[in-house]
């Protein structure tokens, strides 16, 4: 493509992200100045800023929030890189099926997670302190989920699982001859693992590490439900509080959230920093290799801990979905517990049939239009040399420093009550689609980023000297490279899509009521946490069958490893 | 090049959203209205009474509308189901229920105001929002004519209204402390509200947050309206490390009848009726200084699209008919004297004494909210 085309294409990019982030973002910050009701013009205030900033509450939830972020991250990361690090590189056996449990894992609602792990692991009723109980009657509980360690403990399992998949494409795509070319030259496994791979791999992992990192501090179903009791304040349930509880304050929530805003900049530039100077490629034209390492007998300690993350992160949970949707009261001990109804009950909801096929058409809808979007933003970020491909680097980041709840406020502001358009976007399908779109620029972009800088510029200039044109060149060499990291994208963007709710609960209306906004009604407005687990299983087997048509498709576009070798 | 355009653009983006926020019309409270306590028989001008050929009107209107929409939080789940189809059934219009918090979906009402395409056609509320709707003056004067209340008597509780005759409570609830029949022995059941100030029960009360609106006002705002307890009593309470739990009520019911806690303090006996029937082993709390009303009230917003079809709605919800689909399928104490209790013996409660939530009680409540009374004890939000 030539470069003054690029460059077209590039500004006509900046304008479109500038309008579908920064704009909803202006409409945030007016909100943090802004003295009365979010559509009245009340005149400028910084009572927000003063209220918020001058309660020492605030700075104990901050300073709860960045010390759990920081010890959750480390946390999380350590164990992707483990699971991604067997599942990828190594002799274990059964890693495939373990890396479908990972994935599975992803795909539950998080609701019924934690549910599950209150029944385990509360002082007063949980199994695991029942047990404990019988065998030493004289000790007290010996676990306690509704506590700092609950939350670290059930987040950890979630988001290990997310940076396992942001990882797994660029640990997978390595040149094994780097760490055969290390163990060749005497170090040992360990050492292979700390000087070789984890450096070569650094972007990504630092990506997903600061991706993880503000979303989780943005994080608050945990938080509220196993901390909120035990007065463990954290800055996303003081926003959920500020602004969705009676009465509302906006505008100190409004000037709570800008807090997110700074850190994802501090990110940004901790990234940089983080990252200066290195050589990211590691698919070139010369060829890779991808054999896995043997381990040899240390293979059964590692397919051992890979079972136990197994029985953590997906047998557990999912059993107390199946067993909670057949109960008549979740978790309560009464004399004929088991019933049918909820299903019947559920599956003869006239809203059911409609909130599926509205996900499906949002999930679908947002992956598919977004990931083309982050792909071609990508590409302009790391291969073209647009002059202002850092500003568009930063512009895809933003929306990650907004709690998915003003985002959606933000959102209503900006494309609802703010901008005069020719036809109403409110309760529409296709809001919540642009609010997903927006919400998954940062982590389409960065995943996109970090495969598009490990393929080296020689294969595809090796294709234009051959006389191959642009269109060619990205269909022959580029798609099939990226593929990979584009489906696994697609796949998190469109589970992401189906299990989002704080977005959704603001922008849908009846007619675009997603399927997690039904089991919100059922789970948190009528209390019906069984009928809610009866919409997770059906949902967690929804993403399920896509993702495994995502997979097919995509690997039907991928180039054999072995293609490139020769 | 890159830099004008992308300038160009925010300046025309930022431009238009300047537009769209000067030509936002007023939010502001509407003049106060008289504060006076309205029941249908003394407030209500009779000339705002509808005779039975104009409400024969309003039910033929509603029938070309075809449609209503409720935004609340109570008709949910079988209930929701219940009653869309014997309303269907009944007079052929559609009912559309939009479940959520209340100050969320006040936050859709304000937005369906601002872009000019209300779809909201009827608000429910435990009170907070749609008194919130109400006092920013965008709520109809609809109940004075509704032909289901012109004899009050068939009512269990006087049926409470606005002063503007813009709202109407539809329900006969309780609220009030529920505990764990397991953990908390006969001896120990509170019985007054003094004895929730036992140290043995420090540590082990979970609450909702006593600064909020929609959840508190029932324990921490009523009772003391109705000078049951002092102020002096909940600066004790605070000192008996309350649990607060933020999200869902009922939530922290289940967690009460799952045995996680022996009490939570502010519940209606319909949902402890329903746990109980369903075998769950909780009981409601019956205090001698007095129990609340529980009061769910409905309004209408102005310029709702469909204001004959919500006049419909709201007076088959305070029929038999429709007190026997709101209130069977949740077991349920129905509003009417008429209607049969579903509620199961071991589910009903009779309180000494009822502390009513009348209008007058609603608006001190918000002021006192403003003054910020239970933050300066509780020390939230």
């Amino acid at each position: 493509m030539k470069l003054h085309r690029i460059n077209v294409y590039s500004n006509i990019l900046l304008v479109v992200l500038a309008f579908l982030v920064i704009y909803p973002l202006f409409m945030l910050l007016y909100g943090s100045f802004n003295g009365g009701p979010p559509y009245a013009a009340e005149g400028f205030t910084f009572r927000g800023y003063t209220d918020t900033y001058s309660k020492w509450d605030t700075y104990r939830a901050l300073y709860t929030t960045v010390w759990l972020g920081v010890v959750r991250t480390i946390l999380a990361l350590a164990l992707a890189i483990f699971l991604a690090w067997v599942v990828t590189r190594t002799d274990t056996p059964g890693r495939r099926w373990l890396e479908v449990s990972v994935w599975i894992q992803f795909f539950m609602p998080l609701q019924p997670i934690i549910m599950a792990w209150v029944l385990l692991g509360s002082p007063q009723i949980g199994a695991i302190n029942q047990v404990w109980n019988r065998m030493f009657p004289d000790y007290g509980p010996i676990v306690n989920v509704f506590s700092y360690g609950g939350i670290i403990w059930v987040s950890v399992i979630q988001w290990a699982a997310i940076i396992f998949i942001l990882i797994a494409p660029a640990f997978r795509a390595m040149d094994a001859g780097l760490e055969e070319s290390s163990r060749i030259s005497g170090a040992s496994s360990f050492t292979t693992i700390i000087r070789i791979t984890l450096p070569v791999l650094a972007p990504s992992l630092v990506g997903a590490g600061v991706l993880a990192f503000v979303k989780i501090m943005e994080g608050f179903e945990a938080e509220l439900f196993l901390g909120y009791s035990k007065g463990i304040r954290v800055v996303s349930t003081q926003i959920y509080n500020l602004v969705y509880v009676d009465p509302p304050r906006y505008t100190q929530g409004m000037a709570l959230t800008v807090v997110f805003l700074l850190v994802v900049f501090a990110m940004i530039v901790l990234q940089r920093i983080l990252l200066k100077g290195r050589q990211y490629v590691t698919v070139t034209g010369r060829g890779f290799a991808s054999r896995p390492i043997r381990l040899g007998r240390w293979k059964y300690l590692t397919l051992a801990l890979m079972l136990v993350y197994f029985a953590v992160g997906v047998v557990i949970p999912l059993v107390a979905l199946v067993v909670g949707s057949f109960m008549r009261l979740f978790g309560v001990t009464l004399e004929n517990p088991w019933t049918t109804k909820q299903w019947a009950a559920v599956l003869s909801d006239p809203k059911f049939l409609s909130s599926l096929w509205n996900s499906l058409y949002i999930g679908l809808g947002a992956a598919t239009a977004g990931m083309l979007l982050y792909s071609f933003t990508s590409y302009i970020i790391t291969k073209s040399r647009f002059d202002g491909a850092r500003l568009l680097n930063l512009v895809a980041w933003l929306p990650w420093g907004v709690p998915a709840m003003v985002l959606a406020l933000a959102m209503l502001w900006a494309y609802v009550g703010g901008l005069p358009l020719p036809f109403s976007l409110y309760q529409s399908i296709y809001l919540i689609m642009i609010a997903m779109l927006v919400k998954g620029l940062p982590l389409g972009v960065q995943v996109m980023n970090s495969t598009m800088v490990q393929v080296g510029n020689d294969l595809e200039e090796s294709s234009r000297v051959l006389g191959g044109s642009w269109f060619y060149t990205f269909r022959r060499i580029l798609a099939p490279l990226i593929t990979p990291a584009f489906v696994a994208a697609w796949i998190i963007l469109f589970v992401l899509s189906l299990k989002d709710l704080a977005t959704v609960i603001l922008l849908a209306g009846n007619q675009s009521r997603p399927l997690a906004m039904l089991m919100f009604e059922y789970w948190v407005i009528a209390a019906q946490e069984e009928k809610a687990m009866v919409l997770g299983l059906i949902q967690t087997v929804v993403i399920l069958a896509f993702a495994i048509a995502a997979r097919v498709i995509g690997a039907r576009r991928e180039l054999p490893t072995s293609g490139l070798s020769g | 090049m890159m830099d004008k355009v992308l300038y160009f653009a925010l300046a025309a983006i930022l431009a238009l959203t300047a537009c769209g926020i000067r030509s936002a019309p007023p939010m502001t409270p509407a003049p106060a209205a008289p504060q006076t306590i309205s029941t249908p028989s003394s407030s209500i001008p009779s000339a705002m009474s509808l005779g039975d050929s104009t409400w024969m009107k309003v039910v033929e209107a509603a029938k070309k509308e075809a449609r209503v929409t409720v935004y609340g939080s109570a008709f949910v789940g079988d209930i929701g189901r219940r009653m869309t189809q014997d309303f269907k059934r009944q007079y052929n219009i559609e009912l559309e229920i939009l479940s959520g918090g209340g100050n969320l979906l006040l936050e859709k009402i304000s937005t369906e105001r601002k872009i000019g395409q209300p779809i909201a056609d009827i608000l429910q509320s435990s009170t907070g929002s749609v008194v919130r709707l109400i006092k920013m003056g965008l709520a109809e004067s609809y109940a004075a004519g509704l032909p289901a209340i012109r004899d009050k008597s068939s009512f269990l509780l006087d049926p409470v209204f606005s002063p503007g005759a813009e709202s109407v409570s539809y329900t006969s609830e309780f609220v009030g402390p529920v505990m764990n029949t397991k953990l908390v022995r006969p001896d120990d059941e509170p019985h007054s509200y003094v004895d929730l100030l036992d140290p043995k029960w420090k540590g082990k009360i979970i609450s909702v947050d006593p600064t909020s609106t929609g959840g508190a006002i029932p324990f921490f705002f009523t009772p003391r309206y109705h000078k049951a307890v002092d102020l002096d009593y909940y600066t004790r309470l605070a000192k008996q490390d309350l649990r607060v739990w933020g999200a869902a009520s009922r939530e922290a019911v289940n967690m009460v009848a799952r045995g996680e806690y022996p009490i939570f303090l502010i519940m209606n006996d319909s949902y402890v009726a329903f746990l109980i029937a369903e075998g769950a082993p909780v009981r409601f709390a019956v205090l001698k200084e007095g129990t609340t009303a529980g009061t769910q009230i409905i309004a209408i917003p102005k310029n709702a699209s469909h204001p004959n079809a919500a006049r419909l709605f709201i007076n088959w919800l305070l029929s038999p008919e429709g007190q026997i689909a709101y209130n069977e399928p949740q077991r349920s104490k129905p509003f009417r004297k008429d209607v049969p209790d579903f509620t199961v013996l071991a589910g009903r409660v009779s309180p000494i004494k009822l502390l009513p939530r009348t209008w007058e009680a609603e608006e001190w409540t918000a002021d006192d909210m403003e003054a910020g009374t239970m933050q300066k004890i509780f020390g939230k939000k």
